[in-house]
């Protein structure tokens, strides 16, 4: 086991392209880092330099305390997961499993003894003869991890591996690549594209926006505290509502103008947050997530405070334990250009996970009552999350 | 319960296949099928025909053969001509002709993987410029090459030499590109798993690739059987000894020497089914993995 670091790491292609922007991160020994972000962040890339399947253009990787830039792959004590498993076809999965220890010339006794325990620790017993084409999808990605574990390697490495899951396997898949790292106390990188992977799964979690890091983090901490719109933006499903509003503090009372309505801000928040003083009078991006923006007819806290604003349902989505609404509100949408936004077209829509019991319908003029408290601020200059 | 009224006609028209053309009778499907078959078997009696007109001529004397030419069965069966092609040394030719053709394919298999790898998956410098060159010499027609192959083998003591025969055959562009096809269609994932695994590069072709380009393999072994096997032009300009005489060669002097008197179709035609023989054979054995293997690299290449 190790730890895994990053130092200034630029990765730049042939054709000039910029895939990663000095990276620094530090992943501790036994940790399980999930580096999560859109397509093309650089994500892949940074977990194929550490693999050793990319050229490292600037900076250094260090496996533990060596420095890994020039060491070919398969002399970095890591082994990978890939998100099409990768496994050898004209081998079954006795022979796929054995095929590194084979490599590495280990004597046939602890060849039988490491794949026995894995085949029994992934329950693969039963297909130990049989070719990775007569499996199934979970049955496959299983395999790869064997593969993996057989090696008792520094670290491993897995590339988006439940992608090719359906949704069923893949949240049963999570829990037990999650029980087994926890059980091997192996350092882990896990590349995804999925937050809600990201957030079930890590220790930490670090995002990654076009080659630079944006936030590392626990879930918890990227979800209750992002640094800056992306983070804001990227975590949180449905994704968090962040408007422009003009912010007006008058000794102790606050509130931000939406459009033609007014939320009132609690002077505990300024308390919390003196720095907001430095933004009076100004444009800021004003955040709420989903789950604080609440039904006002079903009364509350927050709409007995009067903190309320209105608009038309333009979607309604009943999933049972809540209703999602999208309400038409007349504020100007803050998005950062790099999260696809499939209401782009739809104007403003401020979006409330409500009670069950709201009898809101399409159409019909909304009042929703925002949790003030739990607001996010952000300077529009420079994307971050205004703090202290 | 509510009552079907009767007399309910279908209103939905019938169309497909047995849909009525307007104004005109359709043919019954099984009246159409038997006149498919009549028109493939008319088509495959005019292919396998040719066939039967040279293994029964074979089989034929002389005169029975100039007489009664397009007649497949012989009036008299006799296998004279196949004694008179044993006198003429076609044993010989014969294992020449297994020599040379087994060398071949062994050589083209491992040359041609070995090389179409390394244009698929290594990175070195001149390797696009290979690549080209590669598909450039097979649109070079061999006959060009003849005079100037027979001055290279000289130079290098390999003319009139199995050497000769051999080693300038086993590799060849067509081969190489079809390896090299086939590797780029492999994922590229499978070979990254391996060197992670701690295979280096050879073994990442040996163990992990190559097995896995079995249809490739065996239409290349198919193709370069056939190729070797068939050869002329190469081995007329290459040797001239009458001991690595292989069956075309030999067979070619036979009708242009001591037979060009005379039609002689038996001997000639008893020639041509041993040799057809071998190749005949292979190709039967392994026709399912040449079929396969002609289109793996196309679907995902």
């Amino acid at each position: 086991m190790a730890r895994i670091t990053f130092t200034n790491v630029e990765k730049i292609y042939e054709n000039g392209f910029h895939a990663v922007h000095d990276l620094n991160l530090e992943i501790a020994d036994g940790e399980f880092l999930v580096l999560v972000g859109p397509s093309g962040c650089g994500k892949s890339t940074a977990l194929r330099m550490i693999a050793g399947l990319e050229s490292i253009s600037e900076g250094t990787v260090r496996i533990g305390d060596r420095v890994v830039n020039n060491i070919p792959a398969k002399g970095r004590d890591i082994a990978m997961v890939f998100q099409s498993y990768a496994l050898y076809p004209h081998m079954t999965v006795w022979e796929n499993i054995a095929f590194p220890l084979k490599l590495r010339k280990t004597p046939k006794e602890e060849i039988n003894r490491r794949v026995d325990e894995a085949a029994r620790l992934l329950e693969l017993e039963d297909f130990i003869d049989v070719k990775p084409g007569q499996l199934s999808g979970g049955q496959r990605q299983r395999v790869a991890m064997g593969r993996s574990i057989v090696r008792q390697p520094a670290a491993f490495l897995m590339d988006e591996p439940l992608s090719n899951l359906d949704a069923k396997l893949r949240v049963q898949m999570r829990a037990e690549i999650s029980k087994l790292q926890r059980t091997l106390k192996v350092t882990t990188v896990y590349v995804t594209h999925d937050q809600v992977e990201a957030m079930t799964m890590g220790d930490r979690v670090a995002v990654l926006s076009r080659g630079s890091l944006q936030q590392v983090d626990t879930p918890q901490n990227l979800y209750d505290h992002p640094q800056n719109l992306f983070v804001a933006s990227f975590i949180g499903s449905p994704q968090m509502n962040i408007v422009e509003a003009t912010l007006r503090i008058d000794g102790d009372a606050a509130s931000v103008d939406l459009g033609s309505q007014t939320l009132a801000i609690p002077a505990s928040v300024i308390t919390v947050l003196p720095a907001l003083r430095g933004y009076d009078g100004k444009r800021i991006g004003i955040g709420v997530r989903p789950e604080n923006v609440h039904d006002a007819a079903l009364g509350g806290e927050a709409a007995a405070a009067g903190n309320t604003i209105t608009g038309t349902v333009e979607v309604r989505e009943g999933i049972g334990s809540e209703i999602v609404v999208h309400v038409l509100i007349d504020a100007t949408a803050v998005r950062p250009d790099d999260i696809d936004d499939p209401t782009a077209n739809m104007g403003t829509l401020f979006v409330g996970r409500l009670d069950p019991s709201s009898r809101l319908q399409i159409g019909d003029t909304a009042t929703l009552s925002v949790s003030t408290d739990h607001l996010h601020f952000f300077d529009l200059e420079t994307g971050l999350a205004i703090r202290g | 319960m509510s009552t079907v009224p009767a007399n309910t006609a279908a209103t939905e028209p019938v169309t497909g296949p047995d849909a009525p053309i307007e104004g005109g009778r359709r043919m019954p499907p099984m009246l159409k099928r038997a006149l498919a078959y009549a028109v493939l078997v008319v088509f495959a009696c005019f292919y396998i025909f040719p066939f039967l007109i040279e293994i029964g001529t074979a089989f034929k004397t002389d005169p029975d053969a100039t007489a009664n030419a397009m007649n497949p069965i012989p009036k008299t069966w006799t296998t004279d001509a196949f004694r008179r092609l044993a006198d003429a040394n076609f044993d010989r030719w014969f294992a020449n002709s297994v020599i040379v053709a087994l060398f071949v394919t062994a050589g083209r298999l491992f040359f041609d993987s070995l090389a179409g790898y390394a244009l698929a998956r290594l990175h070195f410098r001149g390797r696009k410029a290979i690549g080209a060159a590669v598909i450039a010499v097979m649109a070079v027609p061999g006959v060009v090459l003849l005079i100037p192959k027979y001055l290279v083998l000289v130079q290098l003591h390999m003319y009139d030499h199995y050497a000769g025969m051999i080693i300038p055959l086993m590799a060849d562009a067509a081969g190489v590109f079809i390896m090299r096809q086939f590797f780029i269609s492999i994922p590229v994932e499978i070979e990254e798993a391996a060197r992670i695994d701690g295979a280096g590069t050879f073994r990442v072709f040996w163990s992990v690739v190559l097995p896995m380009a079995r249809p490739a393999l065996i239409t290349l072994t198919i193709l370069s059987f056939q190729g070797s096997w068939n050869e002329y032009a190469h081995f007329l300009v290459a040797t001239q000894s009458p001991d690595l005489k292989t069956l075309t060669t030999g067979v070619g002097g036979l009708v242009s020497g001591q037979l060009s008197a005379g039609n002689q179709f038996p001997i000639k035609l008893a020639a041509a089914t041993l040799m057809t023989i071998p190749v005949a054979a292979v190709f039967f054995i392994f026709q399912r993995y040449f079929i396969r293997g002609a289109t793996a690299g196309a679907v995902k290449g």
